[in-house]
């Protein structure tokens, strides 16, 4: 099964945490573990990504992905198999899932992402009701796209955030302000606070 | 703004849910009392609502079971059958006894990820902004007086009833009821030996805020300091009930016997009927001293204080049909219904 296409663990130093130990402290709201299992663990993951055919930013993308969906994880996670198991499993569907949306965009042409549920027999009306939105947001820097589509979007925090952007948790803070207030401007609203 | 107003950075971090308690509290607090940043920060909230219903609305495929097995080589040899073939196959698969699944095997995750954060309705998120730390609300020289007795139970009461008839469902909602709970029982002191010095008014607004129904498995269930309220008041109907307790005290039996709470027939038997009909809204209720609020001079649609959400949130239960509230923060907080 999965075993023959999981690169090996990669042990911690004795006086590392163990994986388990630091799912079990992510399970507490710990943003630190899951900083140190992302620093440990996201260079496999992207190298285990590329070799299953993702371009270099896609194997990004699926290798951040990966983490986000780990991070969602984190309550129900029982430590009773090798983490590597499950980190492997969670990116191969993570890879799967990009590739079948680059597959849907390729195909239709989609417009935003937010559209991607788009069909040939139009745009759901879930769809176009962000529609305005969902232009706004791609029309951003990706700097303040990708703190929006990770904080606000995917409503992870800034902890989180910074640590899958490799920024500091206050420049989060600060580009999740600007794009908010960038946002509204697009929309059409003025800024209603500095 | 006012020269002691946060930045923008901290409004919009406060409206995307960030920070801990005290940080939070405090920025409740003066978003409460700013006009300016109460604008900003609704701002933010509005746009971050929509943008969390973009997300929903994306067909990204949910970060769900990771054990999943990917379905696109099953259906690419199956679509090469003839069609009334694949359906005899499907079928037959279908009909096998079905292994356990896989997950734990090899697997970690037995329950879906935990949903993104609720977007409470307005008046619930002012009720969870405004909770003490020790898990109680405060009343603003209300009938409260300064110990949150009456406020704390009135907010419980107003979020149990308000998730539920909203539809709400959410750990920081449970999780804020459960603190609150265990406030008023701390309050009640050891089995209940505080409860006794109580009005009956307000044993019976206790009990009705320490018993949850018990179909919502999270926070069901009475608080042990029910029981010696029960006992309370019997003891106080025995010796005869004043009429605006009547009400609350009904009200308080229909959810101990909600919980399943032993000990209520009794009580039940002691209620004089009048009291039972007041307290499914034919009657009014009079609370012996209402509150004559200390917050006139807010802006209008602007939460003035707990305790005002909660009586607005349980306008339409029993005890307080009959009464309306009063002009937006203005007194007096409640007058009688024309």
């Amino acid at each position: 099964m999965a075993s023959t296409e999981t690169p090996l663990p990669a042990r911690p130093p004795d006086d590392e945490p163990s994986d388990h130990a630091l799912l079990a402290a992510m399970a507490r709201d710990d943003s630190e573990a899951f900083e140190r299992l992302v620093q440990r663990w996201r260079p496999r993951v992207v190298n285990f990504l590329a070799s299953r055919g993702a371009d270099p930013d896609g194997a990004q993308d699926c290798a951040q992905e990966t983490f986000i969906r780990i991070h969602g994880y984190r309550h129900a996670y029982r430590p009773d198999a090798p983490f590597t198991a499950f980190l492997f499993t969670v990116a191969r569907n993570a890879l799967a899932d990009w590739q079948r949306s680059r597959g849907r965009r390729t195909r239709h042409e989609a417009g935003p992402a937010g559209l991607e549920g788009a069909t040939s027999r139009g745009p759901s009306p879930d769809a176009l009701d962000h529609l305005d939105l969902a232009m706004a947001l791609e029309g951003l820097p990706a700097r303040l796209r990708q703190v929006v589509e990770l904080g606000a979007v995917r409503g992870l925090p800034y902890q989180v955030v910074a640590t899958l952007l490799g920024i500091p948790e206050g420049t989060v803070k600060s580009r999740m302000h600007t794009a908010l207030r960038e946002l509204r401007q697009r929309l059409g609203g003025g800024p209603p606070h500095a | 703004m006012r020269e002691a107003c946060p930045s923008g950075e901290d409004l919009t971090a406060y409206a995307l849910g960030e920070g801990q308690g005290p940080w939070r509290s405090s920025m409740a607090r003066h978003v409460l009392a700013c006009r300016a940043c109460r604008g900003a920060m609704d701002a933010d909230q509005r746009l971050v609502q929509d943008l969390r219903a973009l997300g929903a609305a994306r067909s990204v495929p949910p970060a769900s079971n990771p054990q999943r097995v990917p379905a696109p080589r099953t259906r690419r040899w199956l679509a090469a059958l003839p069609p009334v073939a694949a359906a005899l196959l499907v079928g037959l698969v279908l009909g096998l006894p079905r292994r356990q699944a896989p997950a734990a095997d090899v697997g970690m995750v037995t329950a879906p990820p935990p949903k993104a954060a609720v977007a409470l309705p307005a008046r619930l998120q002012h009720l969870l902004e405004t909770q003490e730390p020790d898990g109680g609300w405060r009343g603003d020289g209300d009938i409260a007086g300064a110990d949150g007795r009456t406020a704390t139970a009135l907010a419980l009461l107003a979020m149990d009833h308000a998730s539920r008839a909203e539809g709400v469902a959410s750990t920081t909602l449970d999780s804020a009821r459960e603190r609150a709970r265990g406030h008023l029982g701390r309050q009640a002191g050891p089995e209940g030996a505080r409860v006794r010095r109580l009005p009956a008014h307000v044993q019976a607004l206790w009990l009705a805020a320490l018993c949850a129904p018990v179909r919502e498995p999270s926070t069901g269930g009475a608080h042990p300091a029910a029981h010696a309220l029960v006992d309370a008041l019997a003891q106080h109907a025995q010796g005869g009930l004043a009429p605006s307790a009547v009400p609350w005290v009904a009200y308080a039996l229909e959810r101990a016997e909600a919980c399943n709470l032993p000990g209520t027939a009794r009580l039940r038997d002691l209620l004089p009927r009048e009291g039972l009909a007041a307290s499914t809204g034919q009657g009014a209720l009079s609370w012996p001293a209402w509150p004559l609020g200390t917050t006139d001079g807010q802006p209008d649609g602007v939460p003035c204080s707990p305790l005002r959400t909660a009586l607005e949130l349980l306008h339409d239960q029993p005890p307080l049909r009959g009464l309306a509230l009063g002009p937006a923060c203005r007194l007096p907080l409640l007058a009688r219904a024309p």
